[in-house]
């Protein structure tokens, strides 16, 4: 280790060299008072010598507009993205899902909102270079039973749905062992599960997805109009264990959520919902909106001006993808249909 | 202030490293030594020690200026005291721009652009001033992770096409906005406050800080005894060192506030509380009990903080395409309303 390289006092340099510290990690190993007596230095020198080490080791947290977008420090990287599996869909999306952030998948019931997650759950599994991020997923189910056989169709599927991956990496991937699945249907095993048993999965790099179907289901039935502010404190606390959890490990969490009608004007801007006379909003309100980066909604109802040259699907299996907000997208949609081998976007 | 340096103060060189001995590298320790032993420490005759005193003192206290000289100094160059957002008819209701040397805040529901403007003042802050920009670095504390470089590159190029025709423009701008991403209350504060240092080295000519609202609301439980009083503390703490930059180095900072809405029926509830209006469809089977709570929505962190910033701009959703941006109560306008362009 070439110890002149940092901004040190010679005399440090030359204490060093004769105590003979070859690496960061053996100064770093030892206590302040051990270094001081083994480099027969002050205090005040060995806490300037630990602060310049530990400086070069975590390098100044602050990064340039330009060394995000070049990509430099992986760690930081924000191209890196969680890819639904197909190709249509990660364009409106700009590769996928972030991997930092709450993204919010709202929409009426049977819209595909599950189809989607569980096609989420199977693409993490993936190596890093088919848009996957090579660890499992938790999937926490709070009003429904989980579709197992509905997942086992889609592991057969998968080679069909995955063209782009050689068979052979399908084969290896134990996609049903990867997938943690977990019942909480009240408000404290929730919190239970994301405070205490998630973060073990974390930490040991076994999942790296965390899909919460739904989200809403845990407020709307337990809560009256009169326990707003309760329900507030809740969606905040938990909005903020999610986020934290998510930044810590770089894990996308997905929440689904259903909606609610729009009743006035503004409510219906909110969602820019441009089809009248379906208008619906995401539920939970503005607290929990406040809590998310990005909102996606499902309908059924498809776009309007299908081009001539389209494959002409029965109506009603057409459903519409839309980013509603987002930092990194503009507003945009397209359609997609759910076939046996999963979710699959149509141009 | 106090934090001043004494090396800034314009002492001597000798007298700082001699100071610097004894631990006195700041105006409020020598201030806050005795005569006796000032005298001691120093080395100086009595009457020396005295032309210090003053000399530091005089460096640290805020200096008198006339309204005249203000007045003077922005007319003379009126783009120093600006910085203009390129909406016209929001410029004109600002009567330039996000004025300099004050805090600004915008606040809207979710998903109207708030990251979106401030991405977008960023690089305008960056463009040099015959553009009408600052010609500066940005500091950017994002504590959403909602900033994104490719948006920013997007954003340069479509709306200066002209101006960041080559890559090396871009490659400028972006170097010069500096990101840095806090996720606590405490690491937003001490960010705060090692401030300084950086606006001197890199040339800072805006801070923004996206968004304040989402930590302290996180952190800070209002229902909670004490907390109400300790998240008021936070906030004036940060608000004070953020005014005391801008009004220092003459640079605007731009803040990020969230909406919530605030229940009037009587009940003595804090501030914030989510929206009634949400779930209509459960509340609709359940109606029975007639009492309808009437809710207005407001910008989050209440009064205390209201008072803190100087200007506050609020994005709505107009209809279903547009945008509304209203400016309300500044230091530089009294109307209270003017709806202005859309986005």
């Amino acid at each position: 280790m070439d110890w002149d390289q940092f901004d040190l006092n010679p005399k440090v340099v030359a204490a060093l060299k004769k105590a003979d510290i070859k690496s960061i990690k053996q100064i770093l190993n030892l206590s302040g008072a051990d270094l001081q007596r083994l480099m027969k230095l002050s205090s005040a020198d060995i806490q300037c010598l630990l602060k310049t080490v530990s400086h070069t080791l975590r390098r100044n947290s602050m990064i340039t507009a330009l060394q995000l977008y070049q990509d430099k420090d992986h760690l930081t990287s924000q191209h890196q993205k969680l890819s639904l599996g197909c190709s249509v869909l990660d364009t409106l999306l700009k590769g996928g899902i972030p991997l930092v952030g709450i993204t919010e998948l709202a929409g009426e019931s049977s819209a595909g909102k599950t189809q989607i997650s569980l096609q989420l759950c199977l693409c993490v599994q993936y190596p890093y270079k088919y848009g996957g991020l090579e660890s499992g997923a938790v999937y926490i189910c709070t009003e429904d039973v989980f579709p197992s056989k509905r997942l086992q169709q889609l592991i057969d599927q998968q080679h069909k749905l995955r063209a782009d991956v050689p068979a052979e990496i399908i084969q290896k991937i134990k996609f049903g062992n990867s997938i943690f699945v977990e019942h909480a249907a009240d408000l404290d095993t929730f919190h239970n599960c994301i405070t205490k048993r998630i973060s073990l999965l974390l930490t040991r790099g076994m999942v790296r997805l965390v899909v919460i179907d739904s989200i809403a289901a845990l407020f709307r039935c337990e809560f009256g109009v009169s326990d707003s502010v309760m329900k507030a404190r809740y969606l905040q606390t938990f909005g903020a264990e999610l986020h934290s959890l998510s930044t810590r490990f770089r894990t996308p969490i997905m929440c689904i959520n259903q909606v609610t009608d729009a009743v006035s004007e503004s409510e219906a801007a909110q969602c820019s919902c441009s089809v009248v006379g379906n208008r619906v909003c995401p539920a939970l309100g503005i607290t929990w909106a406040n809590q998310l980066l990005m909102r996606l909604m499902v309908s059924r109802v498809p776009q309007p001006a299908p081009s001539s040259g389209v494959v002409s699907h029965p109506t009603g299996s057409v459903r519409t993808l839309r980013v509603v907000f987002a930092p990194h997208l503009p507003s945009s949609s397209c359609c997609y249909t759910v076939k046996l081998e999963g979710v699959k976007g149509i141009k | 202030m106090a934090a001043k340096k004494l090396r800034r103060a314009r002492l001597s060189e000798e007298l700082c490293e001699r100071l610097s001995r004894y631990q006195i590298t700041t105006c409020q320790d020598f201030l806050c030594l005795s005569l006796l032993e000032l005298m001691k420490v120093t080395g100086q005759s009595y009457y020396d020690v005295q032309k210090l005193l003053c000399k530091v003192s005089r460096a640290c206290a805020p200096k008198m200026q006339t309204a005249y000289e203000m007045k003077l100094r922005k007319s003379v160059n009126p783009s120093s005291a600006f910085l203009s957002t390129t909406l016209h008819s929001l410029d004109k209701v600002l009567h330039g721009g996000v004025p300099c040397g004050s805090l600004t805040e915008i606040t809207s529901p979710p998903g109207c652009g708030k990251t979106q403007f401030c991405i977008m003042v960023s690089v305008l802050a960056t463009l040099p001033v015959s553009m009408g920009g600052l010609d500066g670095a940005v500091i950017y504390i994002d504590t959403e992770s909602a900033f994104s470089a490719e948006r920013l590159i997007e954003i340069a190029g479509s709306r200066f096409p002209t101006y960041f025709d080559s890559d090396e423009k871009l490659f400028c701008m972006t170097s010069s906005v500096h990101l840095y991403r806090e996720l606590t209350c405490g690491a937003v504060l001490n960010r705060i406050m090692s401030l300084e240092e950086e606006i001197i080295s890199k040339k800072v000519k805006l801070i923004i800080i996206d968004s304040v609202a989402s930590v302290v609301r996180k952190e800070f439980d209002t229902k909670l005894q004490g907390n109400l009083a300790e998240r008021s503390n936070f906030l004036a703490r940060g608000a004070s060192v953020l005014k005391y930059l801008a009004e220092e180095f003459s640079i605007p900072v731009i803040l990020t506030n969230q909406i919530t809405t605030s229940l009037s029926n009587g009940l003595a509830i804090q501030a914030d509380l989510v929206s009634p209006a949400d779930d209509l469809s459960l509340s609709e089977g359940a109606s029975g009990s007639g009492k309808r709570e009437s809710g207005y929505v407001t910008a989050a962190l209440g009064n205390t903080w209201s008072h803190s910033v100087n200007t506050r701009l609020i994005l709505q959703y107009h209809d279903l395409l547009t945008r509304e941006d209203t400016g309300l109560i500044s230091g530089y306008e009294t109307t209270s309303e003017s709806p202005s362009g859309t986005s």
